[in-house]
Parts: structure tokens; sequence; C-alpha cells
């Protein structure tokens, strides 16, 4: 980098940001980033639940419009082995299908689809509000 | 002999005092309540035809608690890969701004962090 541009930046920016901006120069720039809104949405979507056990390890996000993902990961206490599972939504015509390890479908119906709609309206409300700031009702900002 | 299936047409008449009470009687119209279809006109026939198609057309079906569900969950993804690509969108102005010019996501991963990693 140029002297002139980094003390520009520097002046602009002030040297903090300019260390912030060091990213890999292989990042895919969109992909991080959705990637890192992902995490963050889904640290609230693991406590929708409630509490995740101690030595459990949970992720609920929405993958994207139409898909859904519940991940739990534990200690075995038996084998001492790391087991997981993964559980997809997928929004389909006739109605919410349920994907699990195994090959078992199912759709979704009585209080399990209560349940699920429940949260993930939640999930909908913290998430506006606490990661992108905005409104869950209107869309707008929220204003301070 | 046959007397007992002997009658008149007078026998069939409803008596006037019977037919208003059917008609007035609990708001029942008894002619019209129980007027045949088939004595209708072809006109009237349609009429009726297009005002019972009209009823069903603006009828509500009642949704399903699997339909009503899935709308949910449907429009809360949606609204929230909307305010993903607002957010990230609005990080890529910010950078434009920062270093000038119109960047699109792969000029940001060729020059901007190369000139300044």
């Amino acid at each position: 980098m140029s002297r002139l541009f980094k003390k520009a930046l520097q002046l602009l920016v002030g040297e903090p940001s300019v260390k912030a901006l060091k990213m890999p120069k292989s990042r895919p720039f969109k992909k991080l980033t959705e990637r890192e809104l992902l995490q963050l949405e889904s640290e609230i979507g693991a406590k929708i639940f409630g509490d995740v056990a101690p030595g459990h390890r949970r992720e609920f996000f929405c993958l994207d419009a139409k898909t859904w993902i519940w991940y739990e990961e534990w200690k075995d206490k038996k084998t001492g082995k790391i087991t997981s599972t993964t559980t997809r939504y997928e929004v389909h015509d006739k109605g919410i299908l349920k994907v699990q390890e195994g090959a078992r479908y199912s759709f979704v119906e009585g209080a399990e689809l209560d349940n699920l709609v429940l949260a993930t309206r939640t999930y909908y409300e913290q998430v506006a509000r606490q990661v992108y700031g905005r409104d869950p009702h209107t869309g707008f900002p929220l204003t301070a | 002999m046959h007397d007992r299936l002997k009658f008149t047409n007078k026998d069939l008449m409803v008596p006037p005092q019977a037919e208003e009470i059917l008609k007035d009687g609990d708001g029942l119209d008894f002619h019209n309540q129980y007027k045949s279809p088939g004595l209708s006109t072809p006109e009237e026939g349609a009429t009726r035809r297009r005002e019972a198609d009209q009823r069903m057309l603006h009828q509500e079906i009642p949704k399903s608690p699997v339909e009503i569900g899935r709308e949910q969950i449907v429009l809360v993804g949606s609204n929230l890969e909307a305010m993903r690509v607002d957010k990230i969108q609005g990080v890529l102005k910010q950078e434009e701004a920062l270093y000038g010019g119109s960047l699109t996501e792969g000029d940001i991963t060729k020059d901007a962090y190369e000139l300044i990693g």
C-alpha cells in the first residue's frame, strides 16, 4: 500500500479502522458477510428454546426464505464422542417438510408445527431488532 | 266403494286461512320456500346459478392450520432475507464511500483489500 494512500486512509478513518479492514485477500465478501449475519442470527436462535445444557451446542437459524436449520451437538457421556443431529425444515407447497439424518422425512403438523411457527416468529422479532436494527412489524429502522 | 279415493280439485287447494298462516307464520313464505326450481323460467334459473357462483367465488374458504403455518414461516423467511440483502448492500455502500468509485463484490476482494492488505 502506498504511503500516501495509507496516510489518507488514516486521516479519514483513523488507525483502529485500518486494522479492522485488514481482511484475508481471498475473502469472498458477500459470503463471509452472509455467514457472519447467520452466526449472529443463530446466537439469538439458539436461545429461543431455553438455556443450552452444559456441553451442548445449538444452532437455530433461517438459512434462506424457505429453509430453517436446527443443529444440536453434545458429548456422549458413555463414549465421550461428539454426537450431533441436524434437522432441516423445508417449505414445500404441501407444508413444512422435516428432514433428518437417515432419510427421515415427515411433514410437520399439530403441536410441533405450532411450536415451529412460534419459534420462527420469536426469532424474527428478536433478530430484526437486535441484528438489523429494524422494527419487525414495519421493517423501518429503529429510532434510538 | 271408491269413496275414499274420490276427491275434487277443491280438496287439493290450500284453504285461504291456512295459506295465510303458512305465509306469515314464523316468517316462512310457503310458496317461495318450496317452489320447485324446475318451475322457473330458463332466465330465472340462469340468474340463480350466476348468483350462486358469485357467492361461491366471494366465499372465503377457511385455511388449514398447515397452510396458515406455512404462510407465516414463508413471510418471516422472506423478510429476513430482505433484511440480510439490505444489510449487505449497506456495507457495500459504506465501502464504496470509503474507497470511492463503484465497487462490486469482486472488486472488493481483488482490489480494495489488496490495496490495504
